[in-house]
């Protein structure tokens, strides 16, 4: 079948092509620079261990009560299917499910009891911008912010005479739901993901 | 015969999950006023205001699964874990049912449960009708060890990239994404361009290719299943050599000739079609080949 | 034959057929899921769109925003170009969650046996109807009591709640009214012929005392708490060293139930030192020789005794009031809930009085002017005393309560709640057997749980109209699942602002307030009376007075001749004396007296103050508990209570704990603080298995309002039973 020579016969050509082409897509879509850091569910692993354990099964996803958890096919295939979370559309309400479903503990299981959650749990750092804050500007009555915030008090308090949020990077939980409760005119907080540059 | 009925049953069992199960998942969440909208802090104070309870008894798919408690896990996605160093013993608990039937019946995944199948179906038929208007596609095919060294690619790749490939080109798991997208998001996602991609490939280029030479899953559950003693047994006397068997069956094996290899799924078509009913699915001496050198003609 | 492994006979023959059958069995499933996901990958994007409307949750009356997809409800913000300027609270963005919450009431229900059937509306009408018209036969119309919660308070409805009781037969419609604001509406009404609106945003000195306008009013946390910066003064003064009282240039940690001897201090320092507005008195006050008498023994060290406080603070209050004004003084509940609570906002507004801040920019607006007053009537009534025709023929019953409470019955026209347990119980003054529930929950909300909940039995019948099922809901007879006032058919626009305008349609078979009451109506034969189709058309009807009340004609004082009122009292002045509470038996003059039950050390059976049902942000009264984006920020309900107080108990933070008053007993959890005055304990109140009404009772009531002692109760805690 083969012609004798040197020339590999056409299925071994064909093989080594295919896993050429498979090794060599791989790579580039290995080390294509990553999209832009995103908030993880709740009890997730920091960055390098995250990506080495979740499976893209999505069970978190499945169970999540108000549909926050998402997941995104990208070419950097490193990130790709992962689970996200976009807090201004739909934030975490930190019911702890997914961390309850995560088959390879990419999310840590979480009790889902007010004091445990707000010790572990950090999904990523509130960043006000108080320029646009409606608040501090004096522009218009709000406190949303505080008013959601599941440790108002704690995570953000009211300050000076204009009332307006200061937040404790340290006591936040990273939920998000405060940037979801701040109204589409001011837009001006933002949690910037735990593992990673601001997007 | 029962063994086509049961196989069936079971394959439509597995296509119907994964629509189904995330149907049932909304629908609770739905149902109580939860899912996209609705807030609900606190477990136990969700659970008294009619939320869904913390620990659903069905989630996800054949990828990764949980039923009443117990965890079954794709060997494939336990084996990139214990590789990319994500591993604990509970990832070996998980995936040690799908390893034990492997081992005793081959590679029988992808005859009985892989939600793939009705896409292959679909390929299968374009190219029957292609050849009746008789532009027959091809039947290219790589070197047998192909779907053994994509495997090893991806494996590691993974360990060199630190993150679990093999869900992004299995089809079962992506089938698995894309079938929840649809149902949670009402759409799907770009996920879903390698299954048109394997259609395609299973269409135009190989028959019943991704199966044969390209899934690392199905890779994986060959290696698995190596020393799977229940097989397909000839009987020499009744068979007339008529090679029915080997036209029927899509994972390039050769049953008229003995020339079985890991990658027979153990899916009966040859042993219901054959008319002399020379062939039967029994235990017996392993068939312990990895993949046979010489291609059909 | 053997089998030599070479093919020596042909394929099998197939089908000619372009595709054959088997063909198509194969590639059924693949189709099948190709169609599934074409049919599921895309209903296509959501209809959205954004409709302006008003919260009416609370008296805020917020404008908002909400956005609407597919006729839900997905977020709401306030809205900025309203008189709110875009303030919401943590109700107003879970607005989403209530419309749309899976637990609310689908369809009529009716008891039978233990568990509720549900029922279409016809039926439930006609037999709450058929019901009533026998309980008529049986014990007179007065029999029926129709009752509205804080759900319908201001709400224009309820002009025509009033015309459906007097149409039915009965006087007896009550409110929130029996229990909220009232007296001190009707102190500040008896004082100075209308009610007292504190002008914060332009006072030097802002008092806010026994209230907590960070949770009861949010919209006003901002501008109340400006009142301690910029060179102003803040002063907070209650037992609870609340978010705005840790911002105050002063707070005063009192002993509940001694702000009206506070009060009488005060004017005792500022009289004392001169720093009374002489001039303003001498104008326009009665009663101000006779007032010295009674707060002669009202003196720093004494006052300081009586409030727990230091007399330095009081001193320094005093002075700070008289001043460095205008001050004004923003009053709550936590004066009202005691058994002197009319007495107590009367000293309080006398207060103001003396320092000149009365109908004073920066003081107290006063909406009720001179000439607006009804002629004959003491007291500007709350209700308008106007309807459109035909008009209710006149009832010669009174309502529950006037025997016991005639000035509120003279204000309000209406029945004091309070005394409904004793009515059904014990058919004082006569017998009460029927309640309709309008958005009310009594068994949670009102005193003498107990009580209360053996008088339900008694009732023949009981229904309750709200969109969710209370725990008043539970033990009625029909259950009727109302809309919330953001569900509805929009009017058109000429007829209401469009910020008024309903978001979304009625959910499931819930119908508004307006069409049960109207249905109701026409079941009992009443339907001449309610012949609009909307509220909105009924508001338009022109009106006629009716409910004049003759006896009020003889209460009323006549200026004597040429002299000109200037406030809308019987005497044209502010009454630090008031005739009227003279002539009803009254003490004329503010005056403080020791409670007649007594907490204190003395009394080791229940040494403890209990404060219940202050305010907290996260919910109103008894609602909510079932949203959980509400409920996450309160969980489960606590009491607050001193270190000092905890470790006597011994309770520790967090644990449970057992509340025990002479009426009965509740388990709820400990919050340990030191913001909580030592002798206190303070309850939640609103939680239906925690029940703090079940420590209280209705047999001490305030004389002059009717008002429940809800914050100055006696009781002891202990570990809760293991």
């Amino acid at each position: 079948m083969s012609d004798g020579g040197k020339r590999l016969p056409p299925i071994t050509r064909r093989g080594l092509l295919v896993g050429g082409v498979a090794l060599g897509g791989g790579v580039l879509s290995l080390i294509s620079p990553p999209p832009a850091a995103r908030l993880r569910p709740p009890g997730a692993l920091d960055e390098p261990d995250f990506t080495r354990r979740c499976i893209r099964c999505l069970r978190c996803a499945e169970v999540c009560p108000p549909g926050a958890i998402r997941f995104a096919t990208s070419f950097g295939m490193a990130g790709s299917d992962t689970p996200y979370i976009e807090a201004r559309s739909r934030p975490c309400t930190l019911c702890m499910r997914c961390t309850q479903v995560c088959p390879s503990g990419a999310l840590a299981p979480i009790d889902a009891d007010r004091t445990v959650v707000g010790a572990k749990v950090r999904m990523g750092h509130p960043r006000l911008d108080r320029q646009k804050c409606i608040a501090w500007q004096e522009s218009g009555e709000c406190r949303a912010c505080y008013y959601v915030c599941p440790y108002a008090g704690a995570a953000v308090r009211l300050d000076g005479r204009q009332l307006g949020p200061v937040f404790d990077r340290e006591a936040c939980v990273g939920c998000g739901q405060c940037e979801e409760a701040c109204p589409e005119a001011a837009l001006a907080i933002t949690i910037d993901p735990r593992n990673g540059a601001p997007s | 015969m029962l063994y086509q009925w049961l196989r069936r049953s079971c394959l439509a069992l597995s296509c119907a999950a994964l629509y189904v199960v995330p149907a049932w998942h909304l629908a609770r969440l739905r149902g109580n006023g939860a899912g996209p909208a609705a807030g609900s802090n606190w477990a136990d104070l969700a659970v008294s205001a009619g939320v869904p309870e913390m620990a659903p008894g069905i989630v996800g798919t054949p990828w990764s699964f949980r039923i009443f408690g117990i965890e079954l896990l794709d060997p494939l996605a336990g084996v990139s874990l214990l590789l990319t160093g994500g591993g604990a013993s509970a990832i070996l608990i998980a995936i040690l049912p799908w390893v034990i039937l492997a081992a005793l019946l081959g590679r029988f995944f992808c005859g009985w449960l892989c939600p793939y199948v009705p896409v292959l179906a679909a390929a299968n038929g374009l190219r029957a009708l292609l050849r009746r208007l008789g532009a027959g596609p091809p039947d290219l095919q790589p070197d047998r060890a192909t779907p053994f060294v994509l495997l090893g690619c991806i494996l590691l790749l993974s360990v060199a990239g630190g993150a679990v490939l093999a869900p992004l080109v299995y089809p079962p798991a992506i089938l698995g994404r894309q079938l929840f997208s649809a149902v949670f998001y009402g759409g799907v996602g770009a996920g879903s361009a390698v299954i048109v991609l394997a259609f395609l490939i299973d269409t135009f280029i190989s028959r019943a290719g991704v199966c044969r030479w390209l899934c690392p899953g199905g890779a994986l559950f060959r290696l698995l299943g190596i020393a799977s003693p229940v097989r397909v047994r000839r009987d020499r006397e009744a068979c007339d050599d008529c090679g029915t068997c080997d036209e029927v069956c899509s994972l390039a094996q050769s049953p008229m000739t003995d020339g079985l290899d890991s990658g027979c799924e153990r899916c009966g078509k040859c042993v219901a079609s054959c008319p002399q009913v020379a062939l039967r699915l029994a235990a017996g001496k392993p068939i312990a080949v990895l993949f046979r050198r010489e291609p059909l003609p | 034959m053997t089998g030599s492994g070479a093919r020596n006979v042909p394929p099998q023959g197939r089908n000619r057929s372009l595709v054959s059958r088997r063909d198509l069995l194969k590639a059924l499933p693949a189709a099948g899921l190709v169609a599934a996901g074409a049919a599921l990958a895309g209903p296509g994007a959501p209809r959205s769109s954004s409709r302006t409307s008003t919260c009416r949750i609370c008296r805020g009356l917020c404008g908002v925003r909400a956005t609407i997809e597919d006729d839900r409800v997905v977020r709401v913000e306030g809205d900025p170009g309203s008189d709110s300027r875009g303030f919401i609270c943590l109700h107003g963005m879970a607005l989403r969650d209530i419309i749309h919450s899976p637990a609310r009431l689908r369809r009529p229900l009716k008891k039978e046996g233990d568990s509720f059937r549900e029922i279409p509306w016809e039926q439930a009408l006609q037999e709450i109807a058929s019901r009533l018209l026998d309980i008529r036969e049986r014990f007179g119309p007065q029999a029926l009591a129709v009752h509205s919660g804080w759900a319908l308070v201001g709400h224009p409805i309820h002009d025509f709640l009033m015309r459906f009781c007097r149409s039915f037969g009965t006087p007896n419609l009550s409110t929130v009214a029996s229990l909220c604001e009232t007296a001190a509406r009707m102190a500040q009404s008896l004082t100075t012929g209308s009610k007292c609106r504190p002008h914060i945003a332009q006072s030097r000195t802002a008092v806010v005392w026994g209230a907590n306008p960070g949770a009861s009013s949010p919209a006003w946390e901002r501008v109340v708490a400006s009142a301690a910066t910029d060179g102003r003064n803040l002063i907070v003064i209650d037992p609870v060293r609340t978010d705005l009282a840790e911002r105050a240039t002063l707070h005063l940690s009192i002993r509940p139930r001694t702000d009206g001897a506070l009060a009488l201090g005060l004017m005792h320092v500022i009289v004392n030192e001169g720093l009374h507005d002489r001039t303003y008195v001498e104008r326009y006050t009665v009663g101000f020789e006779a007032l010295l008498d009674r707060i002669e023994r009202f003196d720093p060290a004494t006052v300081a005794g009586i409030t727990s406080l230091p007399r330095e603070s009081i001193e320094k209050a005093a002075r700070m009031i008289a001043r460095e004004g205008p001050t004004s003084i923003w009053t709550g509940l936590g004066l009202e809930h005691h058994d002197d609570a009319t007495q107590t906002v009367r000293a309080v507004t006398i207060l103001m009085a003396l320092c000149g801040d009365l109908a004073v920019r920066g003081g107290a607006a006063l909406p009720i002017a001179p000439g607006r007053r009804r002629d004959g009537e003491p007291l500007p009534c709350l209700y308008g005393g106007m309807t459109p025709h035909p008009v209710p023929p006149p009832i010669a019953a009174r309502p529950i309560g006037y025997d016991d409470f005639p000035l509120f019955e003279a204000f309000n026209r209406e029945a004091q709640a309070n005394l409904y347990a004793r009515a059904i119980l014990e058919d004082r003054p006569y017998p009460l057997r029927a309640l309709l529930l309008f958005g009310a929950n009594p068994l949670v909300t009102a005193p003498g749980a107990a009580k209360l909940s053996r008088a339900a039995e008694r009732l023949s019948l009981l229904v309750s109209i709200d969109p969710f099922l209370t725990a008043s809901g539970r033990v009625a007879d029909y259950v009727l699942p109302a809309a919330t006032f953001a569900e509805g058919t929009p009017p058109p626009p000429a007829v209401t602002p469009a910020a008024a305008h309903p978001l979304v349609p009625e959910q499931h078979d819930s119908r508004t307030d307006w069409a049960i009451l109207t249905g109701l109506a026409k079941a009992l034969g009443l339907g001449h009376y309610f012949p609009w189709e909307t509220l909105e058309e009924a508001l338009q009807a022109p009106r006629v007075p009716w409910m004049a009340d003759p006896e009020h004609a003889l209460l009323s004082d006549r200026l004597a001749p040429g002299e000109k009122a200037s406030f809308p009292t019987a005497s044209g002045k502010i009454e630090i004396f008031s005739r009227t509470l003279e002539r009803f038996g009254y003490d004329p003059l503010p005056d403080w007296q020791e409670p007649t039950r007594r907490a204190g050390p003395d009394r080791a059976d229940y040494p403890l103050i209990l404060v219940s049902g202050p305010r907290g942000r996260a919910y109103v009264n008894s609602q909510f508990r079932q949203i959980p984006a509400i409920a996450a920020s309160m969980p489960g309900p606590v009491a607050g209570m001193h270190p000092e107080t905890a470790r006597r108990a011994g309770a520790a933070d967090g644990e449970r704990i057992a509340v025990v008053s002479p009426h009965g007993r509740i388990e709820l959890r400990a919050w340990v603080t030191a913001r909580v005055h030592p002798e206190c304990v303070v309850v939640q109140a609103g939680w239906s298995d925690a029940n703090a009404n079940l420590l209280t009772d209705d047999a001490e009531l305030d004389p002059i309002s009717g008002f429940p002692v809800f914050r100055s109760g006696v009781c002891r805690v202990e570990p809760a039973r293991a």
